[in-house]
């Protein structure tokens, strides 16, 4: 909402009431009640519900980050979900935790199978070291952006290369005990 | 609170690709399926210190 302002029409979704009564509050707060509509229920079969009736498309852009991507609610998982926008031509971020290293660009490879046509890219983020634990992501993260605008540019890429360097050089040096290394895959065009 | 992890490793590295697509492509509609909090108040400990708090010493 800070970022983008009036410039953009926004729909927040949570099932947790306490977040949903925070959205509303700040979108009092910035003047954007004409511009936000804040959903309590399931984001999932929300999302769904507009792309089936064509409300999203092209110009929009979806953020979907979900606890497990495979759990279904009302009979939609994240990953269908996923897989339904891509297919759409839909932009689309999708975060996900790494609860294990075998789930190393899992998504990433989900989505491209289903959608073999996609342009996507993803950027993970795997943690390291004796203290690993205490970073609160399991084995690590990553995100996948699928849609042709969503390629990153290279200011974007030599941030992330920059924050791992740094990431590292930190810890290190504050002797926390944990450090990150990043894997990147695309799509192959 | 929805998302205890705030701030931290996992959600730094979200927001660094999040706030670099959101800038690339200046979406006319953005949607979130699991929102969470508009603002998270700042604590201090070991997870925000290995999230957030590195990424304010970084370049």
């Amino acid at each position: 909402m800070m970022m983008l302002g009036q410039t953009c029409r926004y729909v927040f979704c949570d099932t947790d009431r306490a977040s949903v009564d925070d959205l509303l509050a700040a979108r009092e707060r910035l003047g954007l009640q004409d511009q936000v509509r804040v959903v309590h229920g399931d984001g999932l079969a929300e999302t769904l519900g507009l792309v089936e009736t064509r409300q999203i498309g092209q110009a929009s852009l979806v953020h979907v980050d979900p606890f497990d991507f495979h759990a279904q609610d009302r009979g939609v998982s994240a990953l269908d979900l996923v897989k339904r926008l891509v297919a759409a031509a839909v932009p689309v971020v999708a975060w996900y935790h790494l609860a294990t290293l075998a789930a190393s660009l899992e998504l990433f490879h989900d989505v491209m199978t289903a959608v073999p046509e996609a342009l996507a890219w993803c950027a993970e983020l795997q943690v390291l070291g004796p203290r690993a634990n205490l970073a609160g992501v399991g084995w690590g993260c990553g995100i996948v952006l699928a849609g042709a605008a969503l390629a990153p540019s290279p200011a974007l890429t030599g941030a992330a290369d920059a924050y791992v360097t740094a990431f590292n050089e930190l810890s290190a040096g504050a002797d926390l005990g944990v450090s990150v290394a990043s894997r990147f895959a695309t799509s192959a065009r | 609170m929805a998302n205890p992890h705030f701030a931290n490793l996992g959600d730094v590295w979200k927001h660094l690709w999040l706030t670099g697509a959101l800038g690339q492509v200046r979406p006319v509609q953005y949607i979130e399926t699991h929102a969470g909090s508009a603002l998270y108040r700042l604590v201090d400990d070991v997870e925000r210190a290995i999230g957030v708090r590195t990424r304010h010493c970084s370049p």
